[in-house]
């Protein structure tokens, strides 16, 4: 069974003011991943009333992708039990994160007052990655 | 009395391939919000060299509860650690990148500044921060 694989990755990021301000932001990078056993995607309906696993924990990292699908309420993604000193992002409808953590914590998701489905991709990613 | 009116757009693309050239995933995911100006105040861009301490980019003036957050690693030795609140949410090689809307100011967190840190000597990184609404969320719930 294949364990290495090629992950590439882009974003691009750009404010404005309503003055005609703008600003942006992009960058992209490919990781080449060796020997890992978790690959995480999907789609699922987050709880609001306890922590929903997202990814169980890696060995050594991982690269997460959270994108909110829902149409009213916000999620919040974590880096570990969901607590104030864990918290990776929150996600109003429709907006996304993607981040690499270099840590062996369990990938979880709350929603807030109803569950929210969540689109998802955790790829875990080795010490040389 | 002037109110800043600020909005994002925020694109991304990631595919997995595997070692016998087959496609595992893929997505490309984008989104904009509205222009918003309820404790909006502020876009900030910049390269920073970022210290082996806290190395903060956010301003006094952000608001605190929803900031849209870009960094990159645009240096070429070491790993650059995304901190608010004293919590790492990226550690980022060189040439890695990441988004996410960041929230600063839950009732429990450890400072209300978002932060930098190189692992081993400094390293240089570009960051984008834009304001997002008050959203009243807490990040302790």
């Amino acid at each position: 069974m294949a364990k290495n694989y090629t992950l590439n990755c882009s974003l691009s990021m750009t404010a404005n003011s309503s003055t005609g301000y703008m600003q942006s932001q992009n960058g992209s990078y490919a990781l080449n991943i060796t020997g890992v056993d978790q690959i995480a995607t999907g789609r699922i309906d987050v709880a609001h009333d306890g922590d929903s696993t997202v990814m169980a924990a890696p060995g050594y990292g991982r690269m997460i992708y959270v994108r909110n699908l829902d149409d009213t309420n916000f999620v919040k993604i974590y880096d570990g039990a969901s607590s104030a000193a864990d918290l990776i992002g929150i996600l109003e409808p429709g907006q996304f994160l993607m981040t690499i953590i270099r840590g062996t914590g369990t990938t979880v998701a709350k929603a807030d007052t109803a569950s929210v489905t969540i689109e998802y991709a955790a790829i875990e990613i080795d010490a040389n990655a | 009395m002037a109110t800043q009116s600020l909005s994002v757009t925020v694109t991304g693309s990631l595919s997995l391939v595997d070692s016998e050239g087959n496609s595992v995933l893929s997505f490309s995911p984008s989104f904009t919000t509205t222009s918003t100006t309820v404790d909006s105040n502020i876009v900030h861009t910049g390269e920073i060299l970022v210290g082996t301490g806290a190395t903060t980019i956010s301003s006094a003036s952000n608001n605190k509860d929803m900031i849209f957050t870009f960094v990159k690693n645009v240096d070429t030795d070491y790993p650059i650690a995304v901190q608010p609140d004293g919590d790492v949410i990226a550690n980022l090689k060189p040439g890695e990148c990441f988004f996410s809307p960041v929230h600063v100011d839950g009732a429990n967190d450890g400072s209300t500044n978002l932060d930098l840190i190189a692992t081993t000597a400094a390293q240089r990184a570009q960051y984008l921060l834009c304001d997002g609404p008050d959203t009243g969320i807490a990040s302790d719930d």
